[in-house]
């Protein structure tokens, strides 16, 4: 089949879904516009409820709520069919795929006769004929001939896909939807899946829908990310995995588990809500990690940003703070030694984004300390520039110390200890400070009660006492933290704590991370991006899993290799 | 090996319903000829039943011995194909039986099979309109009618339909002492008098498979293949019948044939109010004179069909829900 360039096949335009819950009128998708080429390939992504399977069912016109807006096939509008153009429309033209963790099939009757019916019913064929294209198509699809003729109930997962989909095949329809294609299914049975679905869809145009960013990655030239029934972001479909822009897209893909990266994966802080109880604000705008006060007032519209569209009103992931240029020279003086000049940094250039969890690794004697000390303001750079987002005041970058015994004074009690950012910040008054305090203890898991605030700093083990660091750093709700070595002076089990602790703090409040390490092992695990330092230098930076995967720096290897099989 | 095990399920739950029924109707006060003796007493007949004669008979019939001998005298007669004969009517059970079960049969299976299948169209037609002025006028309609003895509206057909308009006959299954002219005639009358007490143990019947079949297909008609076979662009008729209904049908066979059992005791008030010959106008009147053979007999025909009935609904079953197979290894 070929193809006219730039042929729209589908236009969808402010298409609204609404569905009656009671009295009450609950949106599943707002105001959704997109084009869809001919040959094309759409794919959406988006959680679960966010409005991907009601978009679906809007295309074949089997909502069961109300369905406003446009949706033009071939220049004719879908919406005004009445239920015999539907007819008319449904599997000869467009298609829906179902996924195979759904009950689709009717389990009295054999997917022929299914297929047979589906034929027939639309007068295509004879019976004789659709048997046979029934069959072909089935063995097309790698579903066994023996198995043709087996009740759905009788076939796996991955066999029961394999016939959804040649059902779909049945009268030739131009667009195909797929919905969830590969979900339930395990790996080996998901990647077949996927090959099959990028031969058939060679010759026809599709969306892809799923929240499975592997299957979305292997068929769709273009990416389209739902949250709450809007479209938040759209992009070439390898940019968009270059690096999502949208916080919410985003703050998805780093949820999503891939073999690439030896990170964690992260859930996105709170839950989704409905599109009402946003009202007029971004939907996004309660669980984004660099929402502003324009944010809670005004609901974004998608528009061009650079390579992509996008809804946001910061313009996709902003940097909570840029460094760029930084140079600093310490001056030795003694009586011994001549005056020296030592350059700690030379022409270093970091930043980091909003939400985003950095790690900066290094040597000892490399400059990170320092680094990260200019960045929290605690130094003065000599040369270079500092920048911060808007959102970001002066006391919302903290600093975490190396060594929690020399970062608290041991006079202080526990409750002095972690007070004393919110003294100086003179916001509170005595008993919130007191609430705050006992809440930020019990987060960051010590007990909050009155024996232990009362307790003096030094009579704490050291675990416990870096955990009073935390605490004072976070009190204030910073919008960065720098952690320097947090844990290089604990036993192992504690270090992993510590770390854990760091990262689920950093998950709940949305906050930047830098944190500054010597151990690959624990940059690796934690981080988005990674940046190697060498003698006051930036030798490398990246996305961690490509930097892992690939480095083509000898140091950054020499690094790996000084820890592989090593428990150092 | 199934068919063995199921064989044997089906001979031990038919054993101990006759052991039940045997002991049940024994132990009722009174014997048969404590009745014939009340009645000689009071003048109501000419045969004098002194307290010997009454002790002779039961020495005759077999009656003084222990319950178990009785029972197993009983088993081995049934073994050896003979149900024993009647005290009250002095003729062989199997006779009277054979005699009232085809005009039984002919009654429950034209109700049974009518209330069925319009029962079963009823409530799909109500389910796919749920919530239309059809589905609740139906489904309030036949609450109501649910609700009314069927003895109730036996009586009602009669004096309505049957004296009043003398549109059909009061009572029997056929016009007695007639000869008709041809087999269609002959036909025509049992039909005539079969219609009113068909028509009210219809009335009776049709609640159930109604209520059933339109509650299993409200929650089929969510499944997801309804309207995934909508969005393949199927005709609502298709989908009604082949998707919705089809896939609501197993409560619906099931729950008949274990209703059969109901249908029997409804039918005896209805055999009685319309004098119809069957097996209920029988089992009545023998209970009434302990008559003991008669109703091991027909205790017996009747648990042989109730449990013939459950072992279709479950050939059925396999035949209409493709999963039954596959859990039974």
């Amino acid at each position: 089949m070929n193809f006219r360039i730039n042929e729209k096949t589908l236009e969808i335009k402010n298409l609204d879904i609404a569905y009656n819950c009671g009295l009450e009128k609950f949106f599943a998708l707002k105001n959704f516009s997109i084009d869809i080429q001919a040959g094309e390939i759409l794919g959406i992504a988006g959680e679960s409820g966010s409005g991907k399977t009601s978009l679906c069912k809007a295309l074949l016109g089997v909502v069961p709520g109300q369905v406003t807006g446009k949706i033009v096939y071939k220049g004719h509008d879908l919406l005004q069919n009445d239920e015999k153009d539907w007819k008319k429309i449904r599997w000869n033209e467009i298609a829906y795929c179902f996924s195979s963790s759904l009950e689709i099939l009717n389990p009295s009757y054999t997917i022929v006769e299914q297929m047979v019916e589906t034929m027939m019913e639309h007068k295509l064929w004879n019976k004789k004929q659709a048997v046979i294209r029934a069959r072909e198509l089935l063995s097309y699809c790698k579903l066994p001939p023996e198995k043709h003729n087996s009740y759905p109930v009788h076939l796996s997962g991955g066999e029961l896909q394999r016939a959804l989909i040649a059902l779909t095949l049945v009268n030739d329809p131009e667009v195909l939807v797929f919905d969830e294609p590969t979900s339930g299914l395990d790996p080996r049975t998901k990647k077949e899946i996927i090959a099959l679905l990028a031969q058939i869809m060679e010759k026809k145009t599709g969306i892809v829908v799923s929240h499975d960013f592997s299957v979305l990655k292997e068929l769709s030239r273009r990416i389209g990310v739902l949250y709450s029934g809007q479209l938040i972001e759209l992009a070439e479909s390898k940019s968009f995995f270059a690096d999502p822009r949208h916080p919410y897209s985003r703050a998805l893909y780093n949820s999503f588990n891939s073999m690439e990266t030896a990170r964690e994966i992260s859930a996105i802080r709170g839950g989704m809500p409905g599109l009402e109880e946003c009202g007029e604000a971004c939907v996004f705008a309660g669980r984004c990690t660099q929402s502003i006060e324009q944010c809670y007032k005004e609901k974004p519209f998608l528009r061009n940003s650079g390579d992509r569209l996008l809804a946001c009103h910061r313009g996709g992931v902003v940097d909570l703070l840029q460094a760029s240029n930084i140079f600093k020279t310490y001056m030795l003086s003694g009586k011994t030694f001549k005056k020296s000049n030592i350059n700690v940094l030379k022409n270093v250039s970091i930043h980091i984004e909003a939400g985003e969890v950095v790690c900066l690794v290094g040597e000892s004697g490399a400059g990170k300390s320092t680094l990260g000390r200019i960045i929290s303001r605690l130094l003065k750079q000599d040369d270079g520039e500092i920048s911060f987002d808007t959102t970001v005041k002066p006391l919302d970058v903290q600093y975490i110390f190396q060594d929690p015994r020399g970062a608290v004074s041991h006079r202080f009690t526990v409750m002095e200890a972690v007070a004393e950012p919110l003294l100086i910040r003179k916001e509170c008054s005595c008993e919130e400070r007191k609430q705050m305090v006992q809440d930020m203890l019990l987060q960051v898991g010590l007990p909050a009660d009155e024996a232990f605030c009362e307790k003096h700093c030094f009579q704490l083990s050291s675990g416990e006492l870096q955990r009073i660091t935390i605490a004072r750093a976070l009190i204030v709700k910073p919008r960065i933290v720098v952690a320097d070595e947090p844990t290089s002076n604990l036993d192992p089990s504690e270090k992993a704590r510590i770390i854990k602790l760091l990262l689920s703090l950093q998950n709940s409040s949305g906050m930047g991370l830098l944190l500054i390490t010597h151990d690959m092992r624990v940059a690796r695990k934690v981080s988005r991006r990674i940046y190697i330092m060498r003698e006051g230098e930036i030798v490398e930076e990246g996305l961690s899993e490509n930097l892992l995967a690939c480095s083509c720096n000898l140091y950054t290897r020499e690094l790996m290799q000084e820890l592989e099989g090593s428990l150092l | 090996m199934y068919w063995l095990r199921k064989s044997g399920e089906y001979l031990i739950t038919l054993l101990i319903i006759i052991s039940i029924n045997f002991l049940a109707c024994r132990l009722l006060p009174g014997d048969p000829f404590y009745y014939l003796s009340l009645n000689s007493e009071m003048g109501y007949s000419d045969v004098l039943i002194t307290e010997e004669v009454h002790d002779k008979l039961m020495e005759y019939y077999g009656l003084d011995l222990p319950l178990h001998q009785q029972f197993f005298r009983f088993l081995y007669n049934l073994a050896h194909g003979d149900l024993g004969s009647s005290i009250y009517h002095n003729m062989p059970v199997s006779n009277l039986i054979m005699g009232a079960l085809p005009w039984t049969l002919l009654l429950m299976g034209t109700a049974f099979l009518i209330a069925t299948f319009v029962g079963i169209f009823i409530g799909a037609s109500s389910a796919w309109r749920r919530d239309s002025f059809l589905d609740k006028f139906a489904l309030n309609f036949m609450l109501i009618l649910n609700r009314i003895p069927s003895f109730i509206i036996a009586i009602f057909m009669l004096i309505f339909l049957a004296a009043k308009l003398n549109l059909f006959p009061l009572g029997g299954a056929r016009t007695p002492y007639a000869s008709f002219s041809s087999t269609f005639s002959y036909v025509y009358d049992i039909v005539w008098h079969l219609i009113l007490p068909a028509i009210t143990l219809i009335i009776a019947e049709l609640c159930h498979p109604f209520l059933l079949t339109r509650n299993t297909m409200v929650s089929v008609i969510k499944k997801d293949y309804i309207w995934a076979a909508k969005t393949r662009g199927l005709k609502d008729s298709l989908v009604k019948y082949r998707y919705a209904l089809r896939n609501s049908l197993i409560p619906v066979v099931t729950a008949r044939f274990m209703r059969l059992g109901h249908l029997i005791g409804g039918s005896i008030f209805i055999e009685m109010v319309f004098a119809y010959p069957g097996l209920g106008k029988l089992m009545y009147d023998s209970l009434t004179v302990h008559d003991y053979p008669v109703l091991d007999g027909i205790f017996l025909i009747l648990a042989v069909s109730v449990v013939g009935a459950n072992f279709i609904a479950d050939q059925l079953i396999h035949y209409l829900d493709k999963r039954v197979g596959i859990y039974e290894l």
